[in-house]
């Protein structure tokens, strides 16, 4: 099996492109079990709810069940990359992906993303995951054994998708083949770049990372709106990311049968971040460098019309043309990558 | 083949005898002799030719299964036919096609593909040699 894997700080994303599976997500969430808290779920039923299993004969619960279990502050970045943390995330995802019981040990090859900055950690998220893995959930009993792990930035995969097919060839009319694009991932604790020359030619020295993301929007998104309706959000706990994401985008947040209009507060709560994402551009040579700068990942969804907005003298390209497909992006071009290195040399 | 075809007779009713007098009535009996010894009895074969007389193709009223296999097995001889000759001329001439063929055609890459490649491998050679600087 083939799994393409993107574990962001905000969504866990995956997509098993020969199994027709996904591309699906998560939210990045993960807590480990007592065995009492694992009897207390499993009850009488006998199969773990989705979200809840045993990995290695350790219980986990992932994703926005992991929400009311978490005590401490999630890790971020690289400091994810242990076979108790990322190493599980991928075995859940491996399950998902697989979705049903297994009678025999299945061999998986994992192509991974990860944020430029985390390059020097790339090795510890191979060893992270390249093992055995044994899991007992909804699907039943499943074994994974994970034989190879590729390992690509972010920003690359999703310049991929924007240029090759999923069979992994150039697109026959290549947008970008004689162009110099600036490629910016905004995700939720990181924004990454990266700049390509005409034909494909990568400068490795532009692929980097700067701790700037959407994480805050949301904290910032929801505090105001909690102080603007702040009887009818009173007996509310956490509000769900992706609801949140969708009222930013739309200017309007439904709560319950109501709309409540969040346009302003949705401006204001983005703003610092465009800034944050111009001055990127502004480092990375400014936009006389460029043709064009195409956006990947979900972050830049909830800011490309404040970026079009703003800066008008260049083009902003999605790199999925469905906006709502943008948090896809990188794993979609993450599979095309590995049609191309899967190849026989 | 074909016969010129005369003016048709303006009798309403035209008798079928055992001993044709004209050219016409032998053509018919020619006709039906053939029909009979291609499955059809004289009752289906007097009645196709009333109804197509008043308009009707062969198709509309030939609503048993035999006749319906009949007619589109006699369509396909007549396709196939015509075309069979053609088709084996083609594939004479088709160039030779062997699987080394279709994999050097799956894996050759374009230039730009090339390129962007070399760039994404350099990067991940260099994230395993920082960690062999450790």
């Amino acid at each position: 099996m083939r799994l393409i894997l993107d574990a962001g700080n905000a969504l866990v994303k995956w997509y098993a492109p020969r199994s027709g599976i996904g591309p699906k997500s998560c939210l990045h969430a993960l807590a480990e079990l007592s065995d009492y808290q694992w009897e207390n779920v499993i009850g009488r039923i006998g199969t773990p709810p989705n979200g809840y299993m045993k990995v290695n004969g350790t219980p986990y619960v992932i994703g926005r069940a992991a929400k009311e279990y978490q005590t401490l502050d999630k890790p971020k970045g690289a400091a994810r990359y242990n076979k108790a943390y990322y190493g599980v995330i991928s075995a859940y995802c491996m399950a998902q992906a697989y979705g049903k019981k297994i009678d025999a040990p299945i061999s998986v090859n994992l192509f991974a993303s990860y944020a430029p900055q985390d390059i020097q950690y790339a090795p510890e998220l191979t060893k992270a995951a390249q093992r055995t893995w044994k899991i007992e959930c909804e699907y039943g009993k499943m074994e994974f054994d994970v034989k190879d792990v590729v390992t690509v930035d972010e920003p690359l995969c999703g310049y991929a998708h924007y240029v090759f097919t999923e069979t992994g060839s150039e697109r026959v009319t290549n947008p970008f083949k004689e162009k110099t694009i600036l490629v910016l991932d905004v995700g939720g604790y990181t924004t990454d770049k990266a700049r390509v020359y005409p034909n494909g030619e990568i400068d490795l020295l532009s692929v980097d990372s700067r701790r700037i993301g959407t994480n805050e929007v949301l904290a910032s998104f929801e505090k105001k709106l909690r102080v603007k309706h702040s009887k009818i959000f009173q007996d509310t706990g956490d509000l769900d990311i992706e609801r949140v994401e969708k009222a930013i985008v739309s200017g309007v947040y439904r709560a319950g049968n109501q709309e409540l209009d969040c346009q302003d507060i949705a401006q204001r709560s983005i703003k610092n971040l465009v800034h944050d994402v111009i001055q990127v551009i502004k480092s990375a040579g400014g936009i006389a460098n460029y043709d064009a700068i195409l956006l990947t990942g979900g972050g830049s969804a909830l800011i490309y019309n404040e970026l079009k907005a703003s800066l008008d003298s260049i083009d902003f390209i999605l790199a999925e043309d469905n906006i709502s497909m943008m948090k896809y992006a990188n794993v979609l071009g993450l599979s095309k990558l590995a049609s191309i290195l899967s190849r026989k040399e | 083949m074909g016969r010129k075809k005369g003016k048709v007779s303006q009798a309403k009713i035209k008798s079928i005898r055992l001993n044709p007098i004209n050219a016409e009535e032998s053509d018919v009996l020619k006709i039906v002799n053939r029909l009979r010894g291609e499955g059809y009895n004289f009752k289906q074969i007097a009645v196709d030719a009333i109804l197509y007389r008043d308009g009707a193709t062969p198709e509309m009223y030939s609503d048993t299964e035999d006749n319906k296999d009949k007619h589109l097995k006699s369509l396909m001889l007549e396709v196939l036919e015509e075309y069979s000759s053609n088709l084996s001329v083609y594939l004479k001439q088709a160039p030779e096609f062997d699987q080394a063929q279709k994999e050097e055609v799956e894996q050759k890459i374009s230039g730009f593909t090339r390129s962007f490649m070399d760039g994404l491998r350099q990067r991940q050679s260099s994230s395993n040699s920082l960690t062999e600087e450790d």
